[in-house]
């Protein structure tokens, strides 16, 4: 009964995926090499990964498996939209990735004193976001774009993880002092809230505003005894809502296109309405991988990816991706409640729930379920900076499940020690 | 703990969310993809046709209506009408631009046979084809005789409900190139070109609608019912003439219909009420959206909404609040003719593979009974009348017994439209025809039924 | 067969492949809550197997723990032992772990190399108490109960 949990049947059934997907692009594409090279590097990155997670007992095996099929489709896709330009690069990213994984992992292994820098937190965020509104350059309508010596990435990806740790400070209660001897940090955390969302505002980032938003409630939630701060904090948000649909441009268009992309089609519900004919067109099967004609699709290589992925494999492909997020998204909850230590605990919820908000947003935005607002889908979308800040994400989490395990350890031991004496 | 309760509920409104995510995405795809995918804005729909040679259009002797060729130049196909304009309102355009219509819409998966599975490994590279019921000659004498006057003719096989001609003017060229380069024109133009007259124009039948006047007299044992006609119907408020003022004195129902009086149908409506009009015109069709009929059509009409007696006098005579298309108003015609049983009209009675195979096939159906043999053997013998005796004796032909009736049409602002609606042989109907000339100003029987009595001869001699 | 037909086909044992790879982990998730389930349920709380030895716990895969249940817990390297352990010295039923009358037994089930309790080889029936060593080969496990 209490056999070894058999990590092999998902293992080998990933690698098995990434064999036919490869070999499969490579003949359908006229035997072009650099699939293979792409294929190759992939399950080379992969097993490395794997075999280092099992090397070094770092607990936790789901993650990976789980976040690395979604990497295998996102790459297999990326690699028939175009293998220069995404394929190739995205291999580059996820070893960047696999990288930001491990330094997550050891850093926040071996340092406990996390708890205690929340003003460091709320400082390099704020410094982070005005580096950008200075120098940052616009692309697709947000400025939230910053370039260091020809090399670009998105600050407010990384705002994500330092904006969790700070709110973990105050949730994990480990924050109990008031500032200047006066202020309750539960306010401090709010104003924080409101000064990252504001930066995001002036960076035209709505996607990430909604993310840290609901992030941000949902923290409430879990930890605020009385629920009328949430509620007020709701509220507030409602009528600044309310007040921006009346005078904001941006956001009219959003929800109007939201409403009746057919009334504008050419222009402002282009996108969405590109969207919906790419996952109308492939049905429950899709059209096969290279078959769909993505090329119609708007960014589809970053946040309509999923589209494509509906396109070419079907909604029941489409199923697969929210499936493997549900999956990967209850073992961080499971991760969570297990938790001892109430930081980690703040940690692992924020870092869950973002994953599930990002995820649930961008795909909902292009079925046209809820408004559309850009974001990457992580793991899957092609972007520098998401899949490093996702691997980071999820280094994090394994940090934290490997922690938790080796206190119940040590704790039994001091236990069964003193019983043996 | 309390704490890993909340965390639980959390668990809770994240695996909500995603669920219904995928219940939407299941949704969507059953009831919304179909709509989507054949949208005009998707440009996957064009790339099919890159692939598949759209299938052929042939009329009911096989005469080629349509086809697609490839253009070496540009490598696609392009898609070519032999008599360009003639079929414009049938068949309809289909183009990257603006769409498809009609046939081309309506039959797009079949020309396109995107059901259809191959049955070797080859992939289909061509489209099924459809076989129509029209026939070319009728359509394209049709056509001449409306001679460059706005209107429409409509020609049905009664028995089977089977189209013969279907001709609206003014008419376009469906050729996507020309389609593309003069639409706006074509838009602009005040006689609204793209108007298929003869299915969705909406017309008041006029004294036409004195068949179904009559059958209700009928029903309602009003038949031997005498008139003292003064030439002009005064009652609440409504003042009605005769076509002409003419006031015909002492008459009986089939004399009265014969003439076309308008004071003998007032007077018979007005007594009737609008219960009766308005039930017995619901049976012949009137108010019932004609579905999946082969092309769109607008739906004939009386707005019921408080009708008093003076409504139901004026639609008795085909005006006021009634409004019908010329297909209508066949369809009714051919329902008499047929001893009372309407057929469900249709255009396409065949769609075939590529190599010959019928893949589907299109069969008479009835529609509706609007009315008993007896009644309708009584009207029969009122239409012969108005053909033999009456205001339609130019729709006479020799040797055969045309049965049919005159209507000239009055509208607020502009001329009378001519109406003339009949059908022939009157012993063995073959043909059931429908003639409007748009605000002709002449009468339905100098103008409309000369046109009507040549389509006939024309159909019954070939 | 033309490529279309061919890339149609594969493109479904692409979603099969996915879903199967779902369905395993959802097969790995469940059984470890079964196991804490069953941890939690029949077995009584800090009752325990601790593997000893970090070179032994590599080469065999050991878990750090194996809970112990009420009724008989079989060690061995057969389909039927309830804690299975791929040691060619050790027999297909080793020994045998079991609550009885307030009292946690262990008997040897007729091993070849024996099972030994404290160093003292088991011939009969013992009754177990919290930090006993079980040495069976050259595996140790020391028996937990808090």
């Amino acid at each position: 009964m209490f056999k070894k949990v058999n990590f092999k049947v998902p293992a080998y059934l990933l690698l098995l995926m990434n064999i036919l997907g490869f070999l499969f692009m490579y003949f359908n594409n006229g035997s072009d090499r650099r699939i293979l090279y792409v294929g190759g590097g992939l399950m080379g990155l992969m097993v490395v990964i794997y075999a280092l997670i099992i090397i070094l007992h770092m607990g936790e095996k789901f993650l990976i498996l789980i976040a690395n099929m979604l990497v295998t489709i996102g790459v297999l896709e990326l690699c028939r939209i175009d293998i220069t330009k995404f394929g190739m690069t995205q291999i580059v990213w996820i070893a960047l990735g696999g990288a930001a994984f491990f330094a997550a992992y050891v850093v926040y292994y071996n340092i406990r004193f996390w708890n205690k820098l929340w003003y460091l937190y709320l400082g390099g965020g704020c410094i982070l976001f005005l580096l950008t509104l200075v120098f940052g350059n616009t692309v697709g309508g947000a400025r939230n774009w910053l370039s260091i010596g020809g090399f670009t990435f998105q600050p407010s990806e990384i705002t994500k993880i330092l904006y969790i740790m700070f709110l973990a400070c105050y949730f994990s209660g480990s924050w109990h002092h008031d500032l200047f001897g006066r202020i309750n940090p539960k306010y401090v955390t709010a104003l924080g809230t409101y000064l990252f969302i504001g930066f995001l505002v002036l960076q035209r980032d709505w996607g990430t505003v909604l993310v840290l938003f609901i992030l941000y409630v949902m923290m409430l939630y879990a930890y605020e005894d009385k629920p009328w701060f949430m509620l007020f904090n709701i509220a507030m948000t409602a009528v600044v809502g309310l007040l921006g649909y009346k005078f904001m441009y941006h956001i009219q268009v959003r929800v109007h296109s939201w409403l009746n992309p057919w009334a504008d089609i050419s222009n402002t519900g282009y996108q969405i309405a590109q969207s919906l004919f790419a996952i109308a067109s492939g049905g429950y099967f899709g059209a096969g991988l290279g078959n769909g004609s993505v090329k119609y699709i708007p960014e589809v290589h970053s946040d309509f990816i999923f589209s494509a992925v509906c396109e070419e494999m079907g909604v029941f492909g489409g199923t697969a991706i929210i499936l493997l997020y549900l999956l990967l998204i209850y073992r961080c909850f499971k991760i969570t409640y297990n938790a001892k230590n109430p930081y980690n605990k703040a940690v692992g919820l924020g870092l869950t729930l973002i994953l599930a908000i990002q995820m649930f947003i961008i795909i909902g935005g292009v079925t046209k379920f809820i408004p559309l607002t850009g974001i990457t889908l992580p793991f899957v979308s092609y972007g520098g900076t998401s899949i490093v800040v996702s691997f980071a994400m999820l280094g994090i989490m394994q940090a934290i499940s490997k922690q938790e395990e080796r206190a119940e350890e040590t704790e039994a031991e001091i236990e069964s020690e003193g019983d043996a004496l | 703990m309390n704490i890993n309760k909340r965390i639980i509920h959390l668990l809770i409104v994240v695996c909500v969310m995603f669920l219904s995510l995928i219940t939407y995405l299941l949704y969507f795809n059953m009831f919304k993809s179909e709509e989507l995918a054949t949208n005009p804005y998707n440009m996957r729909q064009w790339e099919n046709e890159l692939d598949i040679k759209r299938g052929n259009i042939y009329d009911r002797n096989g005469t080629l209506l349509a086809e697609s060729v490839m253009d070496e130049q540009s490598g696609v196909h392009l898609r070519r009408y032999p008599y360009r304009n003639l079929y414009s309102h049938i068949i309809g355009y289909t183009s990257s631009v603006y769409g498809k219509t009609q046939l081309e819409k309506k039959y797009d998966r079949q020309l396109l046979a995107k059901d259809g599975i191959s049955l070797s490994f080859e992939p289909i590279k061509k489209g099924y084809d459809l076989r129509l019921t029209l026939d070319h000659n009728l359509q394209s004498y049709a056509h001449d005789q409306l001679s460059g006057k706005n209107g429409a003719i409509v020609a049905l096989d009664p028995n089977t409900g089977e189209m013969l001609a279907c001709v609206s003017y003014p008419d376009f060229d469906p050729t996507s190139e020309v389609l593309e380069s003069e639409w706006n024109n074509i838009v602009e133009t005040e006689s609204s070109p793209l108007l298929a007259r003869a299915t969705q124009g909406l017309y008041p039948p006029g004294s036409t609608y004195k068949i179904v006047t009559a059958a209700a007299a009928y029903e309602n044992d009003l038949e031997n019912e005498e008139f003292n006609d003064t030439g002009k119907f005064e009652e609440k408020g409504i003042t009605v003439e005769n076509y002409g003022k003419q006031a015909h004195g002492k008459i009986d129902l089939p004399r009265a219909f014969a003439v076309s009086s308008n004071f003998a149908f007032c007077t018979l409506g007005y007594e009737m009420g609008p219960d009766v009009m308005l039930e017995i015109s619901e049976r012949f069709g009137i108010n019932k959206p004609l579905t999946d009929f082969d092309i769109e059509t607008s739906t004939s009409s009386i707005d019921g909404r408080s009708l008093n007696n003076a409504d139901a006098a004026l639609i008795a005579m085909g005006q006021g609040k009634l409004l019908t298309t010329p297909l209508q108003m066949a369809m009714i015609t051919s329902a008499v003719a047929n001893d009372g049983v309407m057929m469900k009209p249709y255009i396409v009675s065949k769609v075939t593979s590529s190599s010959g195979v019928a893949v589907e096939t299109h069969s008479p159906q009835i529609l509706y009974r609007p009315i008993e043999a007896g009644c309708a053997n009584y009207v029969q013998g009122l239409m012969e009348e108005v053909v033999e005796s009456g205001s339609g004796t130019s729709a006479q032909i020799s040797g055969i017994k045309v049965a049919g009736k005159t209507g000239t049409s009055e509208n607020e602002k502009e001329k009378d439209h001519a109406w003339f609606v009949g059908y022939a042989p009157a012993d063995n109907p073959q043909i059931a025809v429908a003639v409007i000339l748009e605000n002709d100003g002449s009468s339905g029987g100098t103008a409309a039924a000369p046109i009507a009595r040549n389509v006939i001869k024309k159909y019954l001699s070939d | 067969m033309s490529i279309s037909m061919i890339s149609t086909v594969l493109s479904y044992v692409f979603t099969v492949v996915i879903y199967l790879f779902i369905f395993s982990v959802i097969k790995l998730i469940y059984m470890d809550i079964k196991r804490t389930r069953l941890g939690d349920a029949e077995a009584p709380p800090g009752v325990y197997l601790r593997s000893m030895g970090k070179k032994t716990i590599d080469k065999y895969h050991l878990e750090r723990r194996y809970p112990l249940l009420v009724e008989p817990n079989v060690i061995g390297r057969g389909k039927k032992a309830t804690i299975r352990i791929d040691d060619s010295f050790l027999s297909l039923a080793h020994c045998q772990i079991w609550y009885e009358d307030g009292e946690w037994r262990l008997e040897d089930l007729g091993s070849k190399n024996g099972t030994y309790v404290n160093d003292i080889l088991v011939d009969e029936e013992v009754l177990l108490d919290s930090g006993d060593i079980i040495s069976v080969c050259d595996l140790e496990f020391q028996f937990i109960n808090k």
